[in-house]
């Protein structure tokens, strides 16, 4: 016994496909929204041509199934979609579309998408926060929906129908931080971004992270200077009084003008910070050095050695804790 | 294409011809006109007389074949072409097949349907 020869629809399989394809009603899905066919890669007929009268006859006759949450939420968790995708996926989210405030916490909660064809997949978890230090180029934590996606939404959209906020600077330093994302402190590039941002948001850690963000630091190759990059106790700030053999840090430095203008320059980091995590003003050696060496006469060491005192005692306002370790530990000053 | 708007909706309006217009709908976007036996009035087609309406409607089921083997040829034929620049023929298009209730007799509309939804291709040509 023959059976009907299955109705043909005109579908699109997936959201960046122009030309239309035929598929059997029975494979084909219904659209309820115009938001679906711009993120989900399943045969959807075009919501525009959906509405006619034609396919509510073969839904009637249950011809052809309709796209509901379930199957859209079920779909999105087995996908990798592609950036565009993902931000017409949050679009729909934020739509007036009477979506389940459950149902978008259950979409966040896992999503995998890449930037182009050729880049790795990133996995969002549990999405609680949103970017906004906007044309951030560094991985983010994966409870976090990145700028690129993030700026294509209002903030109001963000927080009150995603129930998003903004990501605490603290919980993005303690993920810097950690063991497996340390490697960005190594690399010139990356630590620039990473130093600009510790120096523009550092009155707003604690004590407790200032002090994790020293004992992490110190020991990491994170200050890029002219000999490469070094742990920021051989890392020198630059000074007249400095040999420049030493290693002199390249970072841009925040200054002011006269004006009180800020000058505006690429992620520039403040001297302050550079020093609370152990970046140094002064060389003793080379400075010890210098007045041993121009003093050939006993009255010419006590001259140079009351000189190298107040030069001490000048820089000692600008000199880090480093500094000051490297003083006390160094011999420098011999007594009769 | 016999259609008309309505409710911001577009509608079929096909009509059923023999040789002039009658009162009976099609209940589709497409006018019919064939060798079917009208009632003595010729306002509509006979589906009492018991062999005329056999032959009406066994015409009917081939009516709605050929409107199935449209159907298909017309999606085939908008699939291979640009489908950005014809977009905007599929609302009608298909809004052409939406088989509302036929009137005043909606049993002439389910005919073509039945046919249409249930069209089996046996490869072998149409008898009309």
């Amino acid at each position: 016994m023959s059976s009907s020869k299955p109705i043909l629809v005109p579908v699109r399989r997936f959201p960046s496909q122009n030309q239309l394809s035929l598929v059997p009603a029975s494979e084909a899905f219904l659209s309820t929204s115009k938001y679906f066919e711009t993120f989900l890669s399943l045969p959807i007929v075009p919501f525009h041509i959906g509405q006619t009268n034609f396919f509510n006859m073969l839904k009637r006759r249950e011809q052809i199934r309709e796209l509901n949450h379930e199957i859209v939420s079920s779909k999105i968790h087995e996908s990798i979609l592609r950036l565009e995708e993902i931000i017409a996926l949050c679009r729909w989210l934020c739509s007036n579309e009477n979506i389940d405030k459950r149902l978008i916490k259950e979409i966040l909660s896992e999503l995998y998408y890449r930037e182009t064809q050729q880049s790795s997949i990133i996995q969002l978890e549990k999405v609680e926060f949103y970017d906004d230090l906007h044309g951030w180029s560094l991985p983010f934590p994966p409870n976090v929906l990145p700028s690129m996606i993030a700026s294509h939404l209002s903030r109001d959209d963000l927080e009150k129908r995603l129930s998003l906020s903004r990501i605490p600077r603290r919980m993005l330093l303690d993920f810097y931080l950690h063991t497996s994302q340390q490697s960005l402190f190594e690399d010139e590039p990356t630590s620039r971004i990473l130093l600009n941002f510790i120096s523009e948001h550092w009155t707003q850690f604690h004590d407790a992270d200032t002090k994790k963000m020293k004992e992490v630091l110190s020991k990491l190759k994170c200050i890029p200077t002219t000999h490469g990059m070094k742990v920021p106790s051989d890392s020198y700030l630059r000074s007249p009084n400095l040999s420049p053999d030493l290693p002199i840090i390249t970072l841009n430095l925040s200054e002011r003008s006269v004006g009180d203008e800020q000058i505006s320059i690429e992620y520039p980091v403040k001297v302050k910070v550079l020093k609370a995590i152990g970046c140094r003003t002064i060389h003793v050696p080379t400075s010890h050095n210098c007045f041993s060496e121009r003093s050939t006469t006993e009255s010419d060491k006590d001259h140079s050695l009351e000189n190298f005192i107040k030069d001490l005692l000048q820089q000692r306002k600008h000199m880090s804790d480093t500094d000051l370790h490297a003083l006390r530990s160094t011999p420098c000053l011999t007594g009769s | 294409m016999p259609l008309r708007f309505h409710d911001n909706k577009i509608l079929p309006s096909g009509q059923i011809f023999i040789g002039l217009a009658t009162h009976q709908s099609t209940g589709i976007g497409m006018h019919v006109f064939s060798h079917l036996i009208p009632t003595i009035e010729r306002e509509n087609i006979d589906l009492q007389y018991p062999y005329v309406s056999i032959w009406n409607e066994q015409l009917l089921v081939s009516i709605g074949k050929i409107v199935r083997l449209i159907y298909d040829q017309t999606m085939l034929d908008l699939t291979q072409e640009d489908s950005q620049a014809d977009m905007q023929y599929l609302l009608p298009l298909l809004s052409a097949y939406a088989f509302q209730e036929s009137t005043p007799n909606k049993d002439i509309g389910m005919s073509v349907k039945f046919k249409f939804m249930r069209f089996v291709d046996h490869g072998f040509p149409s008898i009309i």
